[in-house]
């Protein structure tokens, strides 16, 4: 089978007809020559053309066929030779078919023509030996190639699809690794071919195996899913549910909504165009957690027709602080205004915060393991080296600290640096309280922190306005997160990463006597995204969808909710099995999986595709071998023709 | 590789020379120092001096009168009776601008070299020397002189020229018998073409203007056997005047026209005491260099 890389050049074969016109023209014209006179200069009979007919003839093919050879040579032919002549001589034959078991398979009737397809082939197919592999998100089943059908057949006989995306990569490398090298091999790939499962990153295949692909039929019944189910808090103890609804049907559509919870239902009409989401929301009480399920009418594909999830009233986060001299002001002071900043009932923010006051016996009980958020205003200095290591302790298993310096900064600093918490180097103070009219002012906020989105544009000006009349200096490190600096680059707030957990330090004190920020608006945010910065809101909700659980502990093969230690656990389709897009299966994916480049006119027939093909050969040296051979006959020919007629001279320069 | 004095007077050597007095100097001086024996000495009859003899000078200038008295070999120098004016007459109409294959250069060149070797010749023997340059009228005219510069002005008039129009033999004629004052040598250089007839006749005239007249013709190899073995569409150079023709089939007659053309030639330059050489662009300058010097003797 001949195949062109650069087909296009096949349009310069047009240029065929320049050679014939020279030539024509040739023999029409004269050449033009200024002579001096033409007195003794008779008109004559030109020579009759059959006398050099068979030469010129000659000449004229050549040209031709060294003009085609380049123009061939440059569309770069290949002589692909077809697979089915190379593996004669092959004598084990083995198949193994590649189900695809992801959720999307359960739409209308294509899990019912996976499975006939499947039964078809096999019962058809000259293959010795036949094997199967099962995949949604990861291979569910294999049964290696075997002379007996009799395991496959009953195997798909009560398969179900899963409720998992696929990913069929994984599935084709256990696919092509249960071949036997030597044997003529020949994947089958049964699928929805969805275009959000087979547009991932997928391995080759070798260019000697035979693949075949069974599409399941097209379903052009409508289709609405829900495409996501999102809660905010509405005030005290109520919460809005925001249902996201996508139809993935061509036409508009009008589907009831319905929202079933314990104490009963709630039902809303939305109106969607074609291929567009739509929102409907409903308002709840949250008093007790309880779960919820969103859900539309049956129709073409039913499992993205119900969503569950947990409602519940907002979080607590549990915020300590480590007080363990309430002699100290400055440690006063900021507690007061932590705990004020915290404990501001938000409506608009999914957590509620307790801040509890704890003294020295902190560190020795089991206080500091039900503690979300611990913060040390002005108490570092008090630490001891033991309580260094409970803080970094309590730090590596992914908690939060905030550290508030005090009169005895340098000690707190010190001890930092010695525990290893803080690379940044200690250096000293700047300004002091009796200088207050040259404050220092905040100059620039990390741009990957949270912080940064919160004070965004205007947001930012108040925090840039903060007077801080003194602050401990340091030498900033790469290897801690400046969150926010001074004006002169200083750091004002690190973030130092301990473990998995984060220690907040500031370089300043949370007290009047060195800053105004407590008092001013940009505090209370501050405060509020700094302890929410490094606790997970959502760790008390845990939402997956299904394919995600099979990593967890506890994997779960249905959506669905429930309550496990504590946490409330939503688990759903992923919402990707509703796209009813499909992958090019006729040219992309099988030029994708053989990795060889796709020839355009090398188009497939249905199951024969490129990837079944064999040996290729570049036939472009060849055609340069003919070009070159017609070059030198053409010279060789053209010098006959000269020296045939001694008389003649070299042509002068046409006038 | 040693240069053989023949190489100098070759056109396809001489032509890549492109200032003609140098062109001139290497023609001339090549030509004269290849001569084994050159009776070329000076064409004056009155006796100069005495100067003492060189080996390998002409003994028919040895003054044996005065080796008898003395025992001394002695040549005589004669000193040159008079200047003879040479008008050099040049024919460059647009039929002089043909160059064929084999030729060096066109036709007006060659006949430019001839011109500017000969002039270089006449100048170095102390002759005037004159320019009459023509196409359908006189494009170049050049008092006769021998004075500085006479030659150089000579040699630039013939850089100037370019090969167009049609000859006017006539018209020429009438003009340089106008400015003809003395007698001299008139060397014509033209390809003489379908002018057979006239041209014998008119040169024959000045003849009677006591000039002796030199005719060289000049042509292409190409207009003597029409060597294209191709189709060509044949354009006159000074007519314009078209015949298409396949040289091949037309060879044998026009050949046979051509020998007539120069038979004709010929006879009429005899008949008119005219001599006459036919030169091709491929024949080396030494064989109008010493048509030329034979002539001039015979006129001393």
């Amino acid at each position: 089978m001949l195949n062109f890389g650069n087909s296009l050049f096949l349009f310069a074969l047009a240029g065929l007809a320049v050679p014939i016109l020279l030539h024509l023209i040739n023999r029409e014209l004269a050449v033009n020559l200024k002579f001096p006179s033409i007195r003794f200069i008779d008109r004559s009979q030109l020579p009759r053309r059959e006398k050099r007919k068979l030469r010129d003839l000659l000449l004229l093919a050549l040209r031709l066929l060294l003009f085609a050879a380049i123009v061939f040579a440059f569309a770069k032919p290949v002589w692909v030779t077809p697979l089915t002549t190379v593996a004669e001589g092959t004598t084990l034959q083995q198949t193994i078919y590649l189900v695809d078991a992801s959720s999307s398979m359960a739409r209308g009737n294509q899990w019912q023509a996976a499975k006939s397809a499947l039964r078809n082939d096999l019962a058809n197919t000259d293959a010795i030996e036949v094997g199967l592999v099962v995949y949604a998100d990861r291979v569910l089943t294999q049964i290696p190639p075997a002379a007996d059908h009799v395991p496959i057949e009953n195997f798909i006989q009560d398969l179900q699809p899963s409720f998992s995306a696929g990913n069929p990569g994984t599935a084709i490398e256990t696919a092509v690794g249960l071949f036997n090298p030597e044997a003529k091999s020949r994947l089958v790939l049964i699928s929805d071919f969805q275009e959000t499962d087979w547009q991932r990153d997928l391995p080759g295949v070798p260019e000697d195996m035979e693949l075949i692909f069974l599409g399941t039929e097209e379903n052009d019944s409508p289709n609405v899913g829900i495409a996501n189910v999102n809660t905010v808090p509405v005030g005290k103890n109520q919460a809005r549910v925001l249902v996201t609804v996508r139809n993935h049907s061509a036409e508009a559509q009008t589907v009831p909504v319905t929202l079933t919870g314990e104490s009963g239902s709630e039902e809303k009409l939305l109106n969607l165009s074609a291929g567009q989401l739509g929102n409907v929301s409903f308002t709840v009480d949250v008093e007790e957690p309880r779960a919820m399920t969103a859900s539309l009418p049956a129709d073409n594909f039913n499992r993205d027709n119900s969503w569950h999830f947990w409602i519940a009233p907002p979080p607590v986060v549990r915020v300590y602080a480590f007080l363990p001299n309430l002699d100290e002001p400055q440690a006063v002071n900021a507690f007061y205004f932590f705990q004020t900043a915290l404990e501001v009932e938000s409506d608009t923010d999914w957590v509620r915060f307790e801040v509890t006051a704890l003294d020295r016996g902190f560190f020795e009980g089991s206080l500091l393991e039900e503690a979300d958020v611990l913060v040390i205003p002005a108490a570092g200095a008090f630490l001891r080296d033991d309580q260094w290591d409970d803080l970094k302790a309590y730090l590596d298993q992914g908690r939060t600290a905030i550290m508030l310096p005090g009169e005895a900064f340098p000690r707190q600093f010190r001890s930092l640096e010695r525990s290893g918490m803080m690379a940044s180097r200690f250096l000293g103070l700047a300004g002091n309280t009796n200088e207050r009219q040259t404050p220092y002012h905040l100059g620039s906020i990390n741009p990957s922190s949270r912080l940064s989105q919160t004070f965004a544009d205007a947001a930012s000006k108040d925090l840039f306005l903060v007077n801080v009349y003194r602050y401990v200096r340091l030498q900033a490190s790469d290897l801690d997160t400046t969150l926010i600096a001074f004006e002169n680059g200083e750091p004002a707030l690190l973030g130092l990463a301990v473990g998995q957990g984060t220690l907040y330090a500031s370089t300043f004190a949370f007290d009047t006597s060195w800053t105004d920020l407590p008092l001013r608006n940009s505090f209370l945010p501050l405060v509020r995204e700094l302890v929410q910065e490094g606790f997970n809101t959502d760790r008390l909700r845990r939402q997956f969808f299904v394919e995600e659980t099979q990593t967890l502990a506890e994997p779960v093969a249905e959506p669905g909710t429930f309550e496990l230690d504590g946490q409330y656990w939503e688990v759903n389709m992923n919402p990707s099995e509703s796209v009813a897009g499909k992958v090019d299966t006729d040219q992309w994916l099988p030029a994708l999986l053989s990795q060889k480049p796709l020839y355009a006119n090398a188009v497939p027939g249905a199951g024969t595709l490129p990837g079944d093909t064999g040996p290729k050969t570049e036939l472009w040296p060849w055609l340069l071998m003919i070009a070159l051979i017609c070059i030198l006959i053409e010279s060789l020919l053209t010098g006959i023709k000269d020296t045939a007629q001694p008389s003649s001279l070299g042509r002068p320069n046409p006038v | 590789m040693a240069v053989a004095y023949k190489d100098f007077l070759d056109p396809a050597h001489l032509t890549r020379i492109e200032n003609y007095a140098l062109m001139a100097k290497t023609a001339v001086e090549g030509f004269l120092s290849g001569m084994h024996r050159s009776v070329f000495h000076g064409f004056g009859t009155e006796f100069l001096q005495y100067r003492n003899y060189v080996p390998g000078e002409d003994l028919k200038y040895l003054d044996w009168k005065v080796y008898a008295k003395r025992d001394e070999l002695v040549t005589k120098v004669y000193q040159e009776e008079t200047s003879m004016n040479c008008y050099f007459v040049v024919d460059a109409s647009a039929s002089h601008h043909y160059q064929g294959e084999r030729a060096a250069c066109t036709k007006l060149r060659y006949a430019c070299m001839i011109a500017a070797s000969l002039a270089y010749l006449a100048t170095r023997q102390g002759d005037n020397i004159s320019l009459f340059a023509y196409q359908d009228s006189i494009v170049e005219a050049l008092e006769p002189g021998h004075r500085t510069g006479q030659l150089h002005r000579f040699l630039q008039a013939l850089t100037r020229l370019k090969p167009e129009g049609q000859a006017n033999h006539e018209r020429l004629l009438k003009s340089m018998t106008h400015h003809m004052r003395s007698r001299g040598l008139v060397v014509y250089l033209s390809d003489m073409l379908e002018a057979e007839e006239t041209l014998p006749r008119m040169l024959q005239s000045l003849r009677f203007q006591h000039c002796d007249v030199l005719a060289l013709q000049i042509l292409d190899p190409d207009e003597r056997d029409l060597p294209h073995g191709y189709p060509v569409r044949y354009i006159d150079s000074e007519t314009e005047k078209v015949v298409i023709a396949s040289a091949d089939a037309i060879r044998g007659d026009y050949e046979k026209s051509m020998a007539q053309f120069m038979d004709d030639l010929k006879n009429g330059y005899r008949r008119a005491q005219v001599d006459y050489k036919p030169l091709l662009t491929t024949d080396h300058l030494g064989h109008a260099l010493s048509q030329y010097l034979h002539h001039r003797e015979s006129l001393a």
